[in-house]
């Protein structure tokens, strides 16, 4: 199954209390894109990435892989950041480095690489701080908090559904896929071709299935308006709190400390 | 006087693509009693089981429910399910939560119980299938036997007097098959009434009290779970076979190797008594 899923649910820090470890990831990640401070951000990082790695014992190789997911993205926005160009005749201060060619030159200024290494930093920072969620905190941990926080709940139902059917569907998908492989299925480009879109329709015609049939067991256990649980129990810990705070209060002293402002 | 639980009076269903899965069919149901449905693929058991919990509307025909009327409003179809649980044939289908407790606790929590009393429930019914070592974990990182478990727990949890099973033990292994036996003869000695579909006849014939056989959206047999097995077209047209002790028993009879006296034993245990 996904694998980042399944560390939500076998990781050290899975009998935190949710609300814990939400009100830390996300200050953090507010703070870090509100300020967009490099030495925020590099602290943002290093302890997120220190309470994924060493708190809840996600393998550094997963890390690093999930990492750079968003590398792509990141390496195209950063290009265009950091290379200008403009005609020969403009003068650029700054310049570490320039090529010319024809009336143009291609020039990288001291104050594009600032800017660059700003947001390479927000954008590890922040996705250091959902990481640390998604990998600490299972999703139906997240949903009783949200439903807690009086989020209306048709839309606590429409994720939790949709999220139970992510498996149900990749578990369908594949089940399709190994059968229609097995009787060789996808041995030439026109044939897997062909098998994918027979995939995909039986899918389509699987979801509607599936749903029905939910609606009726659903039915049947004396669904009227809301999906109520029991809740999970966990217990808020003062430690977790003192530390929480500690770890905010320093993170904004030092902001303040290298001249930042409120 | 035996308490009727189900009246089903000449009904019979057509879905929309025109096939029809049940052809005037009667029936009745008696509290307390063990009931096993036995049939081809196809002969409507499904169908009859969504009947009984207002799932699906009769075409033709009445259902009556402890003497009443089954109306399809919300109000009624609300007491029906509380009271006539049902536990679906594909368990996919029929969990969705986040974790198992949750799951098991959300029919519970439909019935307006206390809170103590829903966690009573749940941790019930999590020890009587043996998932409560599963209970945080998500649905989606169990295996087929323990969904199945897991929704049985779910109905189990709501404490319903008539139990309606399709296929529990279709893809179970055999400890887990036995597992549910005994949690159906416990939750039995409750006084409850259970209905489960099954293609085990060695099963049905040990465990029931009635057996119901079906065949093309008609039922063959109602009965006592021994004479239907002399019955030996019957058997044929619904594609069933004898039970292994029935067999045996009938075998070593003729062979003069069995004490005949009494009734014909249903189990082997009662099998193993009776040789000479």
């Amino acid at each position: 199954m996904l694998l980042i899923d399944k560390y939500a649910y076998f990781n050290r820090l899975k009998h935190i209390h949710p609300v814990e470890k939400m009100t830390f990831a996300l200050f953090l990640l507010l703070f870090a894109l509100t300020v967009k401070d490099t030495i925020v951000s590099l602290i943002t990082f290093a302890v997120m990435s220190a309470f994924i790695i060493l708190g809840a014992k996600i393998p550094l190789r997963y890390y690093i892989k999930l990492l750079l997911l968003p590398g792509f993205f990141l390496l195209s926005g950063i290009l265009t950041i950091v290379i200008s160009f403009a005609s020969i005749k403009t003068t650029t201060p700054h310049v570490l480095w320039s090529v010319e060619f024809g009336y143009w030159k291609l020039f990288i200024t001291e104050n594009n690489i600032k800017i660059a290494t700003k947001l390479i930093l927000v954008v590890l920072s922040s996705i250091s701080c959902l990481y640390f969620l998604t990998l600490t905190t299972p999703v139906n941990a997240i949903l009783q908090v949200l439903r807690k926080l009086k989020v209306p709940q048709l839309l606590i139902e429409i994720i939790e559904i949709t999220y139970r059917f992510i498996f149900v569907f990749l578990e369908t998908a594949l089940h399709i896929y190994q059968a229609q492989n097995s009787r060789l299925g996808y041995m030439t480009m026109k044939k897997w071709l062909h098998s994918l879109g027979l995939l995909i329709s039986s899918l389509f015609i699987n979801v509607f299935k599936r749903a029905k049939e939910l609606t009726i067991a659903m039915d049947s256990r004396g669904y009227t308006e809301d999906i109520m649980y029991i809740d999970d129990n966990y217990q808020y810990s003062a430690v977790n709190w003192i530390i929480i705070t500690i770890i905010i209060a320093s993170i904004v002293a030092v902001y303040l400390l290298f001249g930042g402002t409120l | 006087m035996d308490e009727l639980f189900f009246k089903i009076d000449q009904l019979t269903h057509r879905y929309v693509d025109g096939t029809t899965a049940l052809k005037n069919l009667s029936l009745s149901i008696k509290k307390g009693k063990k009931i096993a449905l036995l049939g081809n693929n196809g002969a409507g058991k499904s169908t009859l089981f969504q009947h009984l919990n207002g799932i699906l509307q009769p075409t033709t025909g009445s259902i009556l429910f402890k003497g009443e009327q089954v109306r399809y409003n919300r109000k009624f179809l609300m007491t029906l399910r509380k009271q006539v649980g049902i536990v679906f044939q594909d368990p996919d289908s029929q969990l969705f939560s986040g974790n198992v407790r949750q799951d098991i606790s959300f029919g519970p929590m439909n019935l307006d119980w206390s809170q103590e009393k829903v966690h009573k429930q749940v941790e019930w019914a999590m020890e009587q299938t043996e998932v409560t070592a599963l209970q945080d974990r998500p649905i989606h990182f169990l295996s087929l036997g323990q969904k199945k478990r897991v929704a049985i727990a779910g109905v189990l949890a709501m404490n319903p007097e008539v139990f309606i099973l399709d296929e529990p033990s279709a893809g179970l292994d055999a400890y887990y098959s036995k597992q549910i036996m005994h949690i159906l003869r416990d939750i039995h000695q409750g006084d409850k009434t259970i209905i489960l579909s099954t293609h085990d006849v060695h099963f049905a014939y040990e465990w029931a009290d009635e057996i119901i056989v079906m065949s093309d959206g008609e039922i063959l047999y109602h009965g006592d779970p021994v004479t239907v097995f002399y019955n030996e077209a019957l058997l044929n047209q619904a594609h069933l076979e004898k039970p292994w002790v029935f067999e045996t028993a009938q075998q070593l009879l003729e062979k003069q190797l069995l004490r005949d006296e009494g009734p014909m034993p249903r189990s082997k245990e009662e099998l193993f008594q009776l040789l000479k």
